[in-house]
């Protein structure tokens, strides 16, 4: 069944039902009539129009007003000159009504209540259940009914109705497992204030490749992977009071840190996105209080492979090969990256490997004098942290390295390649063995060193 | 004890008797000490590979760059055992440092092949020698090195 957009889809007495003495309007899910679906107001005021041109109704006063179909503006319990206490029957009915907002008024001419018509546009996932909340602290309530909204939702109650008045913010959300997050607040519509009319909200949805590649399509099995390793110990602290963060030799200051627990981006994403799917308070350890995760702002997304953080969000404890594809914004919304580091492996031969081994990195000829590999004053290449010699025993074949690319200029200028010379030893079992190379701006710098079994040394 | 100076790139021996396997083995013991690897090796060293039965290639040694011997300082005989050479050429023991009267004589194996008596572990190069200079076949090559 589709949404009902013509007068002619309503029959008194199988989907409507006027009941003059109560002065009440029904919808009944009949006749073509799907509750989910609706029936547009414009056509609702058509078929009443219509009824009250027949001598069977016209004993009543009019129950309603158009003001603007085009802006989806009504009113009920008016007809534009005078009140009359018409209204609806029940809230089913009310949530019936598509494309528009509305005014109800009672006899005496009091607005009792008013309901503004929030319309999604775009497309979003066939079950999604969107929600809203009228107030940046207001909990999360959902729209009646799942998949792309267009309903009205009261915004405004008198002291019989609720007696409130949020009229000046809403904001509407789509957080579905797997999917892109997307929100919309009232000011992103360009209007300042709800009312009696329609409010289109942009919400879309897409899939969400870095979430489904990560733990698969069925939500059940990504959930319950974020009560494991890493994800447990990937948490979200909200402060009131900025934290200084130092990126690339200087500091900076964001109120949201998230510990990233030494996982990969993908998964502090995953479990971001999860946490904010949350309707329970996610502030692990700010000072901000509670912070429910459903109606938080988002705080990361992805541009290609880059994780790029919200206003004033930043990340501690991500991996070291991940430090170059992140991208900070600090609490003035300024861009902040680390300095390139570069990382690498370096592979070992497996006579090479083992206690009593020990391999080196030099800058192969440095400039300067007696510096070069070789000499009493050669240099070893510095991991990124700048005090620690990417040196030591060889217990792998495969050993990672990191070494700051932009900021070093321990064997020339910073921010250039260098050569170096990589070199190796394990009495015993390895000769001595000996590889050039180049320090480039890569994360995939490749070093082989590849020794010949050592027949020959004696232990006395 | 052999002591690497790697300033002067000296090997400086304290005995009268040394084998090149040995210099070779210290020197590979010097190199996994502290940051001395960074020096870059004190020997290049082919040869020992297996060549089946028992036998295999005798081993050679080269001094690399400007490292050489320097025998200790006394006069004396210095024996060295083992094939030793200067990579590109070149003497491989130098002087003392005092004034003393130093003989070195080279002892080196003229049969280009290890032969082992187990099958699977080869002569040692004591029991090299030691077979070269019992058999009136081998010959025993003495170089004389007229030192201050």
């Amino acid at each position: 069944m589709a949404k009902i957009v013509s007068k002619s889809g309503l029959t008194v007495g199988v989907n409507l039902v006027i009941n003059e003495p109560a002065k009440t309007i029904q919808l009944l899910a009949a006749g073509g009539l799907v509750f989910k679906e609706g029936v547009t107001w414009q056509a609702l005021y058509s078929k009443l129009v219509d009824l009250w041109a027949t001598s069977t109704y016209q004993d009543s006063p009019f129950p309603a007003y158009a003001i603007d179909a085009l802006s989806g503006q009504f009113q009920i319990g008016t007809d534009g000159a005078t009140f009359n206490g018409w209204s609806f029957a029940d809230d089913s009915t009310r949530n019936a009504l598509r494309n528009g907002g509305w005014s109800e008024y009672s006899a005496a001419g009091v607005l009792l209540q008013e309901f503004s018509g929030f319309t999604g546009l775009g497309s979003i996932n066939l079950g999604a259940q969107p929600y809203y909340h009228l107030a940046d602290t207001d909990a999360p309530t959902d729209f009646p009914f799942d998949d792309q909204f267009n309903v009205g939702v009261k915004v405004f109650g008198d002291a019989t109705h609720g007696s409130f008045n949020k009229r000046t913010y809403a904001k509407t959300f789509c957080r579905e497992y797997g999917k892109k997050f997307k929100s919309s607040v009232l000011s992103d519509t360009g209007a300042t204030a709800t009312g009696a009319n329609s409010q289109s909200f942009l919400i879309s949805n897409e899939d969400d490749l870095k979430i489904l590649g990560l733990l698969g399509a069925v939500q059940a099995t990504g959930d319950t992977a974020m009560s494991g390793a890493p994800y447990s110990g990937i948490t979200v602290s909200y402060y009131t009071a900025n934290q200084s963060r130092n990126i690339g030799g200087s500091p900076y200051n964001f109120k949201i840190i998230i510990d990233g627990n030494n996982a990969t981006l993908e998964q502090i994403y995953a479990k971001v996105q999860y946490q904010l799917r949350q309707a329970t308070d996610i502030n692990a350890s700010g000072t901000a209080g509670a912070k429910v995760g459903k109606i938080q702002s988002d705080l990361l997304a992805f541009v290609g492979d880059t994780l790029v953080t919200s206003q004033s969000v930043f990340i501690d404890n991500i991996q070291t090969a991940d430090s170059n594809r992140i991208e900070f914004y600090d609490d003035g919304n300024t861009k902040r990256t680390n300095p390139y580091t570069a990382a690498g492996t370096m592979s070992f031969n497996s006579v090479l490997v083992g206690t009593g081994s020990s391999y080196r990195l030099m800058y192969t000829a440095p400039a300067g004098a007696g510096n070069d590999y070789g000499e009493s004053g050669a240099l070893t290449v510095l991991k990124a942290d700048g005090t620690t010699p990417i040196a030591g025993e060889i217990t792998s074949t495969s050993i990672g390295f990191d070494f700051d690319y932009d900021g070093s200029t321990a064997g020339g200028t910073a921010g250039t390649d260098k050569a170096v010379t990589l070199i190796g030893i394990k009495p015993g079992t390895g000769k001595f063995a000996v590889a050039t190379g180049t320090l480039t701006r890569s994360k995939g710098i490749s070093l082989s060193l590849v020794a010949e079994s050592d027949r020959v040394y004696s232990v006395a | 004890m052999v002591i690497f100076d790697p300033a002067t790139r000296r090997i400086i021996l304290d005995s009268a008797s040394v084998t090149a396997t040995e210099l070779y083995s210290r020197s590979c013991d010097w190199l996994v000490e502290s940051d001395n690897i960074k020096y870059g090796s004190v020997f290049r060293q082919v040869g020992s590979d297996d060549l089946g039965s028992g036998i295999s290639i005798p081993p050679y040694f080269f001094l690399q760059g400007a490292w050489r011997i320097r025998p200790m300082e006394a006069s004396h005989t210095l024996t060295i055992t083992g094939n030793l050479f200067v990579d590109g050429g070149g003497d491989p023991v130098v002087s003392t440092l005092g004034n003393y009267n130093v003989l070195v004589k080279s002892v080196v194996a003229v049969q280009a092949q290890g032969i082992s008596t187990s099958g699977t572990i080869g002569p040692s190069v004591e029991e090299i020698v030691a077979a070269i200079m019992a058999s009136p076949k081998l010959l025993t090559v003495s170089k004389f090195i007229g030192l201050k």
